[in-house]
């Protein structure tokens, strides 16, 4: 069971390029799709799950072509989008059995069946009678997730899922998220660091459209180990140190502004060495891809 | 502060490219409207662009402005909603009233800026194309400007007003379109209730936009006035104009008060919704398991899945309350058209029939249409309005499975709808008590069928679904399938397109529906252009389904490619199959109409006729002979519509001229097969195919006074059908065949009945204006011509007629014979006395509904089976009148008399030896409750046997004044029989209501009003206004004496023919001096 993306391109026609020659192979398991906002996450996903075409490239999933058979690509595909309405005169009951019946479930009683496990597993069994536009943001994106998993699909692409929600609910999300993970390719498309480490096995991160960097979180937050340093710095000298180091990311504790800095060595006795995170790698590979993009 | 929110919204809306679109559309709405208004003043003295045309234009608004005031008034306000910026715009330091204020004259402004649009329109006809430079005058700059400021202006504050009012009340955006759409439903009612009913002041007050008011006041104005006055604001109008800018104030002032931040961020929120999520943080449902399902992807399962899918989007649709009060007023409507305005009948209501009940569809159409189309646009968008598209688009549906279940649906709700208007329609009937009126095939074949039914909404509901694929935009789809098929509407309502098969999914004749013949020669027009127009439905559809954008939309090149993969290859060859059968279906449908001569537009029948004119006025001059007697054997062939005949006709010279040359005028699909003149065949010396008039060559000359024979067997039959509404071909029908023998037989001569008479078209074909449509009182020529027929003296003669097996034929004469042959039905006439030659003959499937003797007259009523509701006062009107014919003017000519139906496509009513007929419209299916329809009733009835007694004794000239002595005598002869027998009240009834006609037909008058004394023959005049001079001059002159004016008159002129000058001129020499001057200035003046 693996997806793989060979140099996709896909240039929109204001000229905006989405993505350049992206290639990926993601095998069973989550894999964690890191960008900033505008990164190209939106329109990989979007591609991947045959809402739109792309310039060049190739997508197949277990053989099949995303781009020759999108409908048989559909068949074994579950797909949360970042953002989603839902009918609001309808309830979320009737939806899961309209869209289950879309995905092929035919028979009545299955499709009956298949919609109260996921209602069940989703937490939304006893709200499942009442209409969706009385649905608050998180049951929305239970409900989401219980319609991407409709059909037992085989592939899986969630997108932002947990945008939005609180940390409950976010929580919820994780377990929901790794439970159906274990067999099946789960593509999380996510600018929250921490939904990847919490949750892949795998992951690459997106910038400007190319792939920035791919593989394990845990050994790309080892590659930084004995590299990061940071130092409590004030507003005034923030600019000068910018200037002299390589700065990563800057953040407040406590209300004092600390900056982290990547380098060989110390580079002076005022910094202190820092755990390497995965927030780490992915401003440093931010960082590195600015500097390659002003070059 | 005002003035800054005021001058950003100004910026913002006027620079948006959809204002410079609406302003646009509004332009070409004025132009298009003022050709619209223009033809409904028919005098040819009007000009395109005079004052009354824009005042009405400005007043009606037009449905381009009404669309744009609904799209844009409400989204002032709503916009910071939808778009969320009411979260951090309302927080900002500004006085909410101020803010309400800015916003709602920023919307009032931008409304009354974009329509000037209009206004330009109008200025620009002259330069359009549309008219003839003579038809315009100097631009009515002023008055423009005053129709602007006293209907435009004050029009959009209202619909500002109560969008915004409602907005602000309820929050909610549909409600606020809801409440223009009854608004504008509300405005239509007045307009069609006094279109129907006359005016009355309710109306003129009610209306809203002052549209009733002002078509009222225009109405009485001068050809002159309505070319340069300013209108006055007095009475009504001022009434009109006054309560409604009150309700604009008022309902202005109620949203200013209610308008707070606080409250209106509310919109949108449905909190009151909300449902508890009584998870807990941290449980996650471990334990349940997912079973892993089946699927299945079968050509069967998506079939079934169309069907199951379609289930869900119907209740998208119906569930909401929306759409349940628009059921709701719907059903109030249709139920108020049903038991209140259901005026098919002229005079007032008709019986409860499954015919009157089902032609609410006809009024509501447009509007019922609209709906459904919107409703269709907005399903067909669903997804992606409510951001759900990205979720069903990646499922594994075939986009023809989700997209036909849409459609489907939308069939679905139409249908719905559909059921509820028949079920409303069986309980009016019911609560109206004509249970046995109900014909459940008719309202199947109406509501259900293509006649604007049922099918009708699902080929436009097909036609949104190919615009939603083309475009892939909702508001696109909106605009160009509304605008489509209103611009497609409104063409055909201006005579812009007059055949049916241009105007998508139109078939011809849905407003002719006659309970006798049915739809007539439409019933197979409109099977074949609905099967024409389903096949392009059918082409639609798949199409629609080719290019819908699945996912993110896609570049025009790539959507459009027929290469595209959303179609199989047989689904792409049945595209082209069914294009195919579109195209020859209106090749073939092109051929019934050309080919087979069964249509000419209205511009070449003026053509034509001005043509003829040309060619031929010189006949006018020669000498020909007429007919003297007829003896004719006609069969008719009613599912054929073919009759086949022989006729003797004895003509005689009535000049003392030698008539060598012999000059008839045949009616189209006429084809002679046999002509001799005693006994000789006749040489053809030219022949006019477009005119069908054949010239020959007597063998032997004819001199003066002398009689020969015409000896002329033809047949006539209509092939094929028209794919317009104009001409039934009423003389050869299935059912209800009925026409002049001058359909068969020809005119000798000049057929002057095919000039060109309005004076406007006369301009147009270069052909000099008519001072008067009949000879003047002193052309010696016309004065010895008979009024019915120029080429004829009075005839006598045999009629033998047969017919179907099912049906029975009418004709004039007595019927002397009567018998089955060949399993057909036959019938002998005779007309013993000469006559006038109006003679008219016919064959339907009749009943005989009674029979019986009045005095020394045996009767009989023949009518439809179902149509025996007034046959009691039928027959007592033959009875009653029968004796005051004979009590006040003489003998009853005849001793056999028939009173038959015919259908509503002829005249309401004719009279000839033996036989009266009146239109089924007329009174057969009225209801009678009333003393006004049951006094109708009486009217018709004696007017006719009076019109008998005078045919019988009077020799009318064809000058000036004819239709005095033939239309309007029997008809005040007929008001003092009512007056007599029913009482003055009824009388009064019957006056007033002809005087109303007059008032509002007579400003229609295309040439010039003639004063009654020389009348020439115009519809609204003699019936009307005629009539009731000559009732009150009988009044005035007692009518004892009136009748022994009358006789004595008619003793004492001798035997040539008589004018209503001479008539005239006796009655007011009998009256009282005193009261001369008001009866002279009543007939020799126009007031």
């Amino acid at each position: 069971m693996e997806l793989v993306i060979e140099n996709l391109s896909k240039t929109y026609s204001n000229g905006v390029r989405a993505l350049h020659h992206v290639s990926l192979r993601i095998g069973k398991g989550m894999f964690g799709l890191l960008g900033q906002n505008g990164a190209g996450k939106s329109t990989l996903m979007r591609t991947i799950a045959t809402l739109q075409d792309a310039d060049q490239g190739q997508i197949v999933f277990n053989g099949i072509d995303a781009f020759q058979k999108p409908q048989e690509l559909r068949k074994v595909l579950g797909y949360l989008p970042q953002d989603f309405g839902v009918y609001p005169n309808v309830s979320a009951e009737e939806l899961l059995l309209h869209v289950a019946d879309m995905k092929g479930i035919v028979h009545a009683n299955e499709r009956k069946e298949h919609v109260d496990a996921l209602l069940q597993k989703v937490n939304l069994w006893d709200v499942r009678k009442k209409r969706l536009d009385g649905y608050s943001g998180g049951m929305k994106q239970r409900f989401g997730i219980a319609q991407a998993l409709l059909g037992s699909p085989q592939l899986i692409i969630v997108d932002e899922p947990t945008a939005g929600l609180d940390p409950a609910e976010r929580n919820r999300f994780y377990n929901l998220l790794s439970e159906i993970g274990e067999n099946t390719v789960v593509i999380l498309s996510t600018h929250i660091v921490e939904d990847v480490s919490t949750l892949c096995s795998e992951m690459a991160i997106i910038g400007h459209g190319e792939v920035l960097l791919t593989g394990k979180p845990d050994l790309i937050e080892e590659s930084l180990d004995g590299q990061l340093w940071e130092i409590q710095v004030s507003k005034e000298e923030l600019s000068h140190y910018y200037e002299e180091y390589k700065v990563i990311s800057s953040r407040f504790h406590l209300g004092k502004m600390l900056i982290t800095v990547v380098a060989d060595d110390i580079p002076d006795g005022n910094f202190w060495k820092k755990i390497p995170t995965l927030e780490d790698a992915y401003f440093n590979q931010l960082s590195k891809n600015k500097k390659l993009l002003s070059a | 502060m005002i003035t800054s929110i005021i001058k950003f919204q100004l910026k913002e809306r006027l620079t948006h490219w959809i204002s410079l679109v609406f302003f646009l559309m509004l332009i070409f709405q004025g132009v298009w409207y003022t050709k619209g208004t223009f033809d409904y003043y028919v005098n040819d003295g009007v000009l395109m662009n005079a004052p009354s045309i824009f005042y009405k234009n400005f007043a009606g608004l037009g449905m381009l402005m009404v669309i744009m005031i609904v799209i844009l008034t409400g989204s002032f306000f709503y916009k910071d909603i939808q778009y969320k910026t009411a979260n951090w715009v309302y927080t900002l330091p500004v006085n909410e009233k101020k803010f309400f204020i800015g916003r709602y004259l920023a919307a009032f402004c931008v409304n009354v800026i974009l329509a000037t649009g209009y206004f330009f329109g109008m200025l620009l006809v002259p330069y359009s194309g549309i008219g003839e430079a003579h038809r315009f005058g100097a631009a009515p700059i002023g008055q423009m400007l005053h129709g602007m400021t006293v209907f435009l202006v004050p029009n959009l504050l209202l619909f500002n007003s109560i969008i915004i009012c409602v907005l602000v009340y309820t929050k909610r955006m549909n409600v606020a379109y809801l409440a223009a759409f009854l608004v504008v439903v509300f405005f239509l009612l007045m307009q069609t209730t006094a279109e129907s009913s006359g005016y009355s002041p309710l109306l003129l007050i009610a209306d809203p936009n002052g549209y009733v008011t002002i078509s009222e006041y225009l109405d009485k104005l001068s050809t002159f006035d309505k070319n340069h006055a300013y209108v006055q604001l007095s009475g009504y109008l001022l009434i009109n104009r006054l309560m409604w800018l009150g309700v604009s104030v008022i309902l202005t002032v109620l949203a200013y008060r209610k308008f707070s931040f606080k409250d209106f961020i509310r919109a949108g929120n449905k909190k009151e919704k909300s449902i508890r999520d009584t998870v807990s943080p941290n449980f996650m449902n471990w334990t349940s398991k997912i079973p892993v399902p089946r699927l299945s992807f079968t050509l069967s399962d998506q079939l079934k899945k169309t069907l199951t899918l379609s289930s869900l989007e119907f209740n998208n649709i119906v569930r909401p309350s929306s759409f349940r009060i628009i059921i709701g007023v719907l059903v109030l409507m249709i139920v108020l058209q049903n038991l209140l305005w259901n005026a098919g009948y002229y005079i007032g209501p008709e019986m409860p029939l499954t015919s009157g009940m089902t032609f609410f569809r006809l009024a509501w159409g447009v509007i019922i249409t609209l709906l459904l189309m919107i409703w269709a646009g907005e399903l067909f968008f669903k997804d992606k309005t409510i951001n759900i598209w990205q979720i069903t688009d990646a499922l594994p549906v075939p986009v023809w499975v989700s997209q036909l279940s849409r459609l489907l649906a939308m069939c679905g709700v139409a249908l719905i709808l559909c059921l509820v208007f028949i079920l409303v329609g069986v309980i009016s009937q019911i609560a109206l008590g004509g249970m046995e009126q109900i014909d459940l095939g008719l309202y199947i074949s109406d509501v259900l069928g293509y006649k604007w039914g049922w099918l009708t909404f699902v080929l436009q509901i097909c036609f949104v679904f190919f615009i939603a694929g083309l475009t892939c935009s909702r508001y696109t789809t909106h605009i160009i399938s509304v605008g489509i098929f209103l611009i497609t509407i409104i063409s055909f309502d201006m005579g812009l397109f007059e055949q049916v098969r241009f105007g998508y999914p139109l078939v011809p004749g849905m407003e002719d529906y006659s309970e006798i013949s049915g739809y007539g020669i439409w019933a197979t027009a409109g099977f074949w252009l609905f099967i024409m127009w389903a096949s392009l439905a059918v082409v639609f559809v798949m199409l629609g389904i080719l290019f819908w954008d699945r996912g993110y939309p896609r570049s025009w090149f790539r959507k459009l490619q027929f290469s595209g993969k959303q179609l199989n290859s047989y689904a792409k060859l049945a595209v082209i199959v069914f294009l195919g059968i579109f195209l020859a279906l209106q090749y073939y449908i092109s051929a019934q109409a050309y080919s087979n001569g069964n249509f000419k537009s209205s511009s070449q029948e003026d053509f034509e006729a001005a043509d003829y004119e040309k060619k031929y006025k010189h006949l006018e001059e020669l000498a020909q002979p007429r007919y003297q007697k007829v003896d004719l054997e006609l069969a008719f062939y009613p599912e054929e519509r073919k009759a086949t005949y022989k006729a003797i006709i004895t003509l005689k010279n009535p000049s003392s001229e030698t008539i060598d040359v012999l000059y008839l005028n045949f009616k189209d699909f006429v084809k002679l097969t046999d002509l001799k003149f005693d006994n000789q065949s006749l040489k053809e010396v030219s022949k006019d195919e477009l005119h069908h008039l054949i010239t020959y060559h007597l063998p032997n000359p004819l001199s003066g006074g002398e009689v020969v024979t015409l000896q002329l067997e033809a047949e006539k039959q209509y092939v094929g059908f028209s794919p317009s509404g104009e001409n039934p071909q009423a003389d050869l029908m299935f059912n209800g065949s009925f026409g002049s023998i001058r359909e068969f037989l020809p005119v000798i001569g000049y057929d002057d009945s095919r000039e060109l008479d309005e004076n406007r078209k006369r301009t147009d074909e270069g052909l000099t204006k008519l001072l008067s449509r009949m000879p003047v009182l002193d052309d010696l020529s016309a004065q010895n011509e008979d009024a019915y027929a120029k080429d004829a003296f009075w005839v006598a003669g045999k009629i033998t007629l047969s017919t179907s097996s099912d049906q029975m034929c009418i004709a004039p004469g007595k019927l002397t014979e009567q018998w089955k042959e060949h399993d057909r039905n036959y019938y002998q006439f005779e007309v013993k006395d000469p006559a006038p030659f109006n003679w008219h003959i016919g064959s339907a499937k009749y009943v005989v509904q009674l029979e019986g003797q009045a005095k020394s007259v045996s009767y009989r009523i023949l009518g439809d089976v179902r149509h025996s509701f007034n046959t009691g006062i039928y027959e007592d009107a033959i009875r009653q009148g029968i004796e005051y014919v004979q009590e006040n003017l003489g003998k009853y000519p005849y001793d056999e008399l028939r009173l038959t139906e015919i259908n509503r496509y002829h005249d309401a009513r004719y009279a000839y030896p033996n036989m009266i007929a009146i239109s089924e419209k007329e009174g057969w299916v009225a209801d009678t409750k009333a003393l006004k329809e049951k006094s109708y009733l009486y009217l018709t009835v004696v007017s006719e046997l009076s019109k008998q007694w005078i045919n019988k004794h009077i020799h009318i000239a064809n000058v000036q004044g004819a239709d005095m002595l033939k239309v309007a005598l029997p008809e005040a002869i007929a008001l003092h029989f009512v007056e007599k027998s029913l009482g003055q009240e009824a009388a009064d009834l019957l006056v007033e209501k002809k005087l109303e006609i007059y008032g509002k037909d007579h400003n229609n008058e295309p040439n010039q009003e003639p004063p009654l004394l020389y009348a020439d023959g115009i519809d609204y005049l003699e019936v009307n206004k005629g009539a009731v001079a000559l009732y009150q001059m009988m009044k005035g002159l007692e009518p004892n004496l009136f009748y022994s004016v009358l006789k004595s008159w008619d003793q004492k002129e001798g035997d040539g023919n008589r004018t209503f000058k001479s008539l005239y001129e006796q009655l007011l020499s009998s009256l009282p001096t005193e009261n001369r001057e008001s009866i002279r200035v009543q007939f020799e003046e126009v007031n």
